[in-house]
């Protein structure tokens, strides 16, 4: 284990008393609590931590934040493993293990680094130019391609981890813990406001962890923020929630949170959660999301040792860790020099300023001088030496314009570059928020103009500079909106702040280079794409003048950082090419989430038995013991068939089907929709909704129906009882349970809030066997020896109650095999009795379970149509051939009008037909296609596809069904279905294969 | 099935958690605590609220009005009625007690446009409660449920993790009632168990 | 996700809600007396407007009633929500209701017809 040569003594908040050990590309390094991986890799003096997505150049740590685009590294092993994680993100903890990307076969010695030796041959857009031809060779070239331009590797296998979700709600949603969100979250909480304060950090207090030249009341300002959240934590509504990147902004105040739990405070337990994922609904949210500082855009500038300046002074005074043995700062604002006198303070050894303003001045500037510190004022940094790590820079003053480099150069020593380019506002959640910004021109900056949800940005995000001023605006927005939610109280008083003055920076947004043709190179302005200045340039040159194409043409700000350092002076060198400004360049759209999250955040624990609701009916375990294989119906698991040992399902379903027809068939029916119809009006309403006539069906008799869209075509179908005076019991599909409900509400609510009628959902009140076959009334009578099952005391369509089993039961006489058949409702908790019951009484008959397959063969037998398998919403009843069902006499229901358009008038409409194959053991795929003049390869022209398709025992043959267009005028042609390997012939004949004279229904 | 431990009445036939509850038992200091009510009689009540007649009907035989409130119940010793809609209402009852009131609603109810609908078999009752029961409910239900806003009385019905359920809170403890329907309540047990299980799980009959 | 308040039952999120499409589309009384094309401005015409829109909604994980909802659908800014069987009330939804083409269409002054007989 290497010592930590960096760390520097006293220095910052770790905890020393609690040392980490960490691997990091299988070297051992040692750690404290408090640290990120990346302030403790630096403590160690490793700077050196990826590889360059495309020329694979040596990269450093560039900030201390999220938007960190070159430290991005795999966190853990095996399924564990988390790629493309910020190293400043990525809380230290005991047993790390890590390892760098984008390089093989190591960090320091990396093959891919040929890219960069010949970078002038790959300029932006080169696959896309070179790779064009073959086209059918594209997927190939993109496999190396990818291969050579890697990030992480994704786990192979499940994610172990725990991960979780959380709903919440509060009055004040706010954003960051710098001193505008830290008062705002103050001025809130103590009027009781329900709060909730995010920080993407460790630790709260943002720019305060380490701007340790300023204090508030007197108080050191950490120690301010120590006091601040201490208080907050006392106050029962306030959730303080650190390490917690607020990741998406979405319409109404929604905003999502993924809080990271996996530090090493949280006490052991199986059940331990790795990340949370909060899904907050705000009434009022506070954005103090801060700044990111921007990078000077200058040759050479990513070398390792190269970092922000603020990034710097964090490292030192937050995590007590010196950058180097030599700083250069670079800087066209005041902050590097504030970063200046911390390192001084720390005696960590100073090489210049380089200043790219000809008069700096003011207090930092004067402090700075007085401490003895070389400045190059009207100086730039013009080019920079070091593989590995920064070793030098050269630098040139500037032309009074900026634009231009005179005098001589000058080599200076360094270890390590500071550098300032100035700040963007973080306006990323602003902007999600649906959120307009505008450019100032004053700042340099893009700021929230035009608020669309209720919302409020303040301190940096706004552009407020300043401790006090983002202070004041912090106490403002929190008192202001737990007012606005209903909270009383006054905003704490404006603490006495004492801080360092800025003054005014000089935007230069391209360091003119020192080469003699004056061509700029390795000007990097995305890091972690690898997108240069020139790369910009030469895409305005190429046409790609608008944003959105410059981002796609050059991959610039397409990473997993989303261009937070890169994006502002992307647009504005965009804009400078082409003459014109930052402001009419626009910018990309930002999209959540602001940091790449793991997937498992978002499965949370909606994993295996829990991913989706298996629904079961009360038979279950009756199906269970008889062996039965299950299908997916939507949701339900319904019995598919009932092998018995060493058969086939084709021969387990052959044989269902046959003894169904045969002696006795049982079925579980309980998953159709059931609805509870009651009300003076009930036989008015179903006359509405469905296609037949409903107006004289006598209590006692059942009806088939056909729903309608109000389009004309083909919605549910089902049968309906009439069970007593004004009380209906309707049947729908099993998938169709909850949308008919819908429907029906929907008529009733919205076109006939007139009629006397309410639904109830039943479908699950009733467990339902359905018997059918010749034998199925003995086997009933033996049952409910009570009840006179005879046709002409109990005809087909009609319904009776009485006792079956012991339990009192409603009978339908209704059947979907056209055999004689009872279907049997008790209630659900009497499902496994009745079942249980008939099976035993049946054994004397040979009863059968059928599954839903053999239930498809029988119903397709009779030609019955399945919703959702004959329909797909592009039918009408015309088309199936069930004129019959559509009332001629009625004045309206619904779809009726739509049934007479010009378009559902047409014969050459597809038309429901029979197809029946000239070898009789052929079973057609379901979904084939028809065609009428087979050619040996498509293109052919489709006339129709198959819809249902089975082998049918009792026909001895195979049958289908299939929409054909203008089938009804082919029935007798022949058509074919051309397979991959085949061509099948089919006949077409009308949809009833069985009984066509229905004389099985009465037994 | 082996589930002779549990206390049944003779023939009570199946209830949708027998299967998944056989043993009470879990965690000492639980942080939740999870029981079926089985068999606990349900009634769907439809009928307008403006009709005097219907409300004084109803009223007469629940031995309370009706609430009128959005997501709010009320009860008695026998029955807790659940608005669920402005013209709709859950009346839940003691196991066994459901055939007697629709019966008395329906006499009741005779000259007033109105439904009754027994539904005791279309849904369980799943009771949670415990230190941690609202922790649990978060996890998977956007419904706010902060003390502030939600208190004994409330009752809402939305989306409980995948399941649509119906739920009521009964007392400070805090207790909430989750009905759900048959064909989801294993689903919802299974899920209930594992959000519950960082702070300790008891089951009781 | 839309946060949208059920007459009812307030404040929800969008995943309790189904969306029903365009509002106060009057439904013919006598479709027959109406062309294909008069008709199929009832049937398919929807006004899909940028900015305001009239359209309905109904809570279905909640207590099942349709309402309806007036809504910028460029901000998801929700004006007003109001029972099915009634008007906007506020000055936006009133003249977006006034204004709506359908109020001409063949297909809705026949419903007027009706209710004048």
């Amino acid at each position: 284990m290497t010592m930590q040569r960096f760390r520097l003594k006293d220095l910052g908040q770790v905890d020393r008393s609690k040392p980490l050990r960490f691997k990091f590309d299988g070297k051992f390094y040692e750690g404290y609590r408090g640290d990120t991986l990346a302030s403790a890799l630096l403590a160690n003096g490793v700077h050196l931590v990826g590889r360059s997505f495309k020329y694979h150049r040596p990269r450093g740590l560039l900030s201390a934040g999220a938007e960190e685009p070159n430290a991005l590294i795999q966190v853990g092993e095996g399924n564990s493993t988390d790629p493309n994680t910020r190293a400043t993100q990525m809380i230290l903890r005991d047993g790390l293990t890590v390892k760098s990307q984008n390089r093989w076969p190591n960090l320091t010695f990396d093959l891919g680094y040929v890219n960069n030796l010949i970078h002038r041959l790959l300029p932006a857009g080169f696959y896309y130019k070179t790779f064009m031809w073959p086209a059918s060779w594209w997927m190939r070239y993109e496999y190396w391609i990818r291969r050579a331009a890697g990030l992480g590797e994704a786990p192979k296998g499940a994610d172990p981890d725990r991960y979780e979700k959380n709903h919440a709600h509060c009055d004040v949603l706010i954003v960051g813990s710098g001193p505008a969100g830290l008062s705002a979250a103050l001025a809130a909480g103590q009027t009781g406001a329900r709060v909730i304060l995010t920080e993407e950090q460790d630790s709260f207090g943002g720019s305060l962890t380490y701007n340790t030249d300023c204090t508030i009341d007197g108080l050191p300002a950490f120690e301010w923020v120590k006091r601040t959240v201490a208080a907050l934590s006392s106050m029962p509504e306030v959730i303080l929630l650190k390490a917690t990147v607020t990741n998406g902004y979405y319409d109404h105040n929604y905003l999502t949170l993924l809080e990271s739990t996996d530090n090493d405070n949280q006490t052991g337990s199986e059940y331990k959660t790795r990340q949370r994922l909060w899904k907050v609904r705000a009434k009022r949210v506070v954005l103090a999301t801060g700044q990111i500082e921007r990078p000077l855009i200058f040759r050479d500038n990513d070398r390792p040792g190269i970092m922000l300046s603020a990034a710097m002074r964090a490292y030192l005074n937050r995590y007590g860790v010196s950058p180097g043995n030599r700083v250069l700062l670079f800087t066209n604002n005041d902050d590097a020099y504030r970063t200046a006198i911390s390192l001084k303070k720390n005696n960590v050894p100073i090489a210049a300023i380089v200043d790219l303003r000809s008069n700096p001045d003011g207090e930092l500037v004067d402090q700075v001088r007085s401490e003895g510190i070389t400045i190059y004022p009207g100086h730039a940094i013009v080019s920079t030496a070091g593989y590995l790590r920064i070793k030098s820079a050269k630098i040139m003053q500037l032309s009074e314009d900026g634009t231009k480099l005179i005098g001589s150069m000058k080599e200076i020593r360094c270890d390590s570059i500071g550098m300032s380019g100035g700040w963007n506002p973080t306006v990323h959640l602003f902007s999600q928020s649906g959120g307009k910004l505008r450019w100032d021109e004053e700042l340099a900056q893009f700021l929230p103009k035009t608020v669309t949800q209720n919302l409020v940005s303040i301190g940096g995000c706004d552009g407020t500079q300043g401790l006090s001023n983002c202070l004041k605006a912090g106490l403002k927005a929190g008192a202001e909106s737990a007012r606005a939610t209903n909270n009383k109280g006054r905003a704490p008083r404006l603490p006495k702040v004492i801080e360092p003055k800025y003054n005014d920076q000089r935007t230069i947004w391209l360091i003119p280079t020192e080469r003699a043709n004056g061509k700029i190179s390795n000007h990097f302005v995305d890091f972690q794409n690898d997108v240069t200045a020139s790369d910009i340039g030469l895409a305005a040159r190429e046409g790609y003048r608008s944003v959105e194409h410059l981002k796609r043409y050059t991959t610039m700000g397409m990473g997993t950082d989303q261009g937070k350092t890169s994006n502002v002076a992307a647009l504005a060198i965009l804009g400078e090419t082409l003459g014109t400004t930052a402001p009419n360049i626009g910018h990309t759209t930002f999209r959540p989430p602001y940091t790449p999250a793991t997937i498992g955040a978002y499965a949370g624990r909606n994993l295996g038995l829990l991913f989706d609701p298996v629904r079961t009916t009360v038979m279950n375990e009756c199906h269970k013991g008889l062996g039965a294989k299950f299908e997916h119906v939507g949701q339900w698991m319904r019995a598919w068939y009932y092998p018995k040992p060493n058969e086939t399902m084709q021969q387990a379903v052959n044989r269902e089907v046959k003894a169904a027809r045969d002696s006795v068939g049982i079925l579980d029916a309980s998953t159709l929709g059931k609805i509870d119809i009651k009300g003076p009006d009930a036989a008015e309403f179903l006359n509405r909704v469905y296609t037949n006539a409903w107006l004289k069906l006598a209590p006692g008799r059942a009806r088939y129906g056909l729903m309608l869209k109000e389009d004309g075509m083909v919605m549910d179908d089902g049968v309906t009882t009439h069970l007593q005076p004004g009380h209906f019991h309707m049947t729908t599909t099993t998938g169709g349970a909850a949308s008919v409900l819908e429907w029906l509400e929907e008529w009733h609510q919205t076109e006939w809030p007139d009629l006397k009628v309410y639904f109830t959902s039943v479908t699950e009140q009733w467990a339902v066997a359905s018997i059918c076959g010749p034998n199925c009334r003995k086997l009933l009578s033996d049952l409910a020896p009570d009840l006179d099952l005879s046709n002409e005391e109990f005809p087909f369509m009609s319904v009776k109650e009485g006792n079956v089993a012991g339990i009192t039961a409603r009978i339908f006489r209704i059947s979907f095999t056209g055999e004689l058949s009872f279907e049997i409702n008790v209630p659900r908790r009497y499902g496994p009795k009745l079942w249980d019951a008939l099976m035993q009484k049946g054994k004397k008959y040979d009863i059968c379970p059928y599954g839903t397959e053999a239930m498809h063969v029988l119903r397709a037998e009779k030609g019955f149509i399945v919703v959702g398998q004959e329909t797909d919403g592009t039918v009408t009843p015309y088309d199936l051939g069930m004129d019959w069902i559509v009332s001629k006499t009625k004045h309206d229901f619904v779809g009726k009008r739509a049934l007479k358009r010009s378009d559902i008038i047409k014969n050459d409409r597809k038309q429901l037909v029979g197809l029946l194959t000239e070898n009789e053991t052929e079973v057609i795929p379901e979904g084939s296609q028809v065609v009428e003049t087979p050619t040996s390869a498509p293109p052919m022209v489709m006339i129709g596809h198959v819809t249902s398709s089975y082998y049918s025992p009792n026909c001895n043959r195979s049958i289908a069904m299939a929409l054909v267009k203008g089938g009804k005028e082919k029935i007798g042609q022949t058509l074919h279905v051309p397979l991959r390997n085949k061509t099948i012939k089919v006949t077409v004949t009308d949809t009833q294969f069985f009984d066509k004279e229905g004389v099985r229904l009465d037994g | 099935m082996d589930d002779a431990a549990l206390p049944k009445q003779k023939d009570s036939g199946t209830s949708p958690l027998d299967k998944l509850i056989k043993v009470p038992g879990g965690a000492k200091d639980a942080g939740i605590f999870l029981k079926e009510c089985r068999h606990s009689g349900k009634l769907i009540l439809r009928g307008d609220p403006s009709d005097d007649l219907f409300i004084k009907s109803t009223s007469k035989v629940l031995g309370y009005k009706l609430p009128l409130t959005p997501n709010t119940f009320l009860k008695n010793s026998e029955y807790t009625s659940v608005w669920l809609g402005p013209n709709e209402w859950l009346v839940n009852s003691l196991p066994g007690d459901d055939s007697s009131l629709e019966n008395d609603l329906n006499i009741a109810l005779t000259d007033v446009h109105h439904s009754v609908t027994n539904v005791s078999d279309n849904s369980t009752i799943i009771q949670l409660s415990g230190p941690n029961a609202r922790s649990v409910i978060m996890k998977g239900c956007a419904v706010d449920v902060h003390p502030r806003v939600f208190n004994p009385g409330d009752a809402f019905q939305s989306n409980l993790a995948a399941a649509s359920v119906i739920m009521w809170q009964l007392n400070l403890i805090p207790t909430f009632n989750i009905m759900v329907r048959a064909s989801f309540a294993s689903y919802l047990w299974k899920w209930l168990l594992d959000a519950g299980a960082e702070f300790g799980v008891q089951i009781r009959l | 996700m839309l946060y949208i308040k059920c007459p009812w039952c307030g404040y929800r999120d969008d995943a309790e809600f189904h969306y029903g499409g365009e509002a106060h589309i009057k439904r013919p009384f006598d479709a027959d007396s109406l062309s294909d094309e008069e008709f199929s401005e009832y049937l398919f015409q929807k006004s899909n407007t940028k900015g305001l829109t009239l359209e309905r909604w109904v809570h279905t994980s909640g207590c099942r009633r349709w309402f309806n909802v007036l809504r910028n659908t460029v901000t998801n800014e929700i004006i007003e929500v109001y029972p099915s069987n009634q008007l906007p009330s506020s000055q936006a939804g009133k003249e977006y209701y006034k204004n709506n083409w359908r109020r001409k269409s063949a297909a809705e002054s026949l419903t007027t017809r009706q209710v004048e007989k």
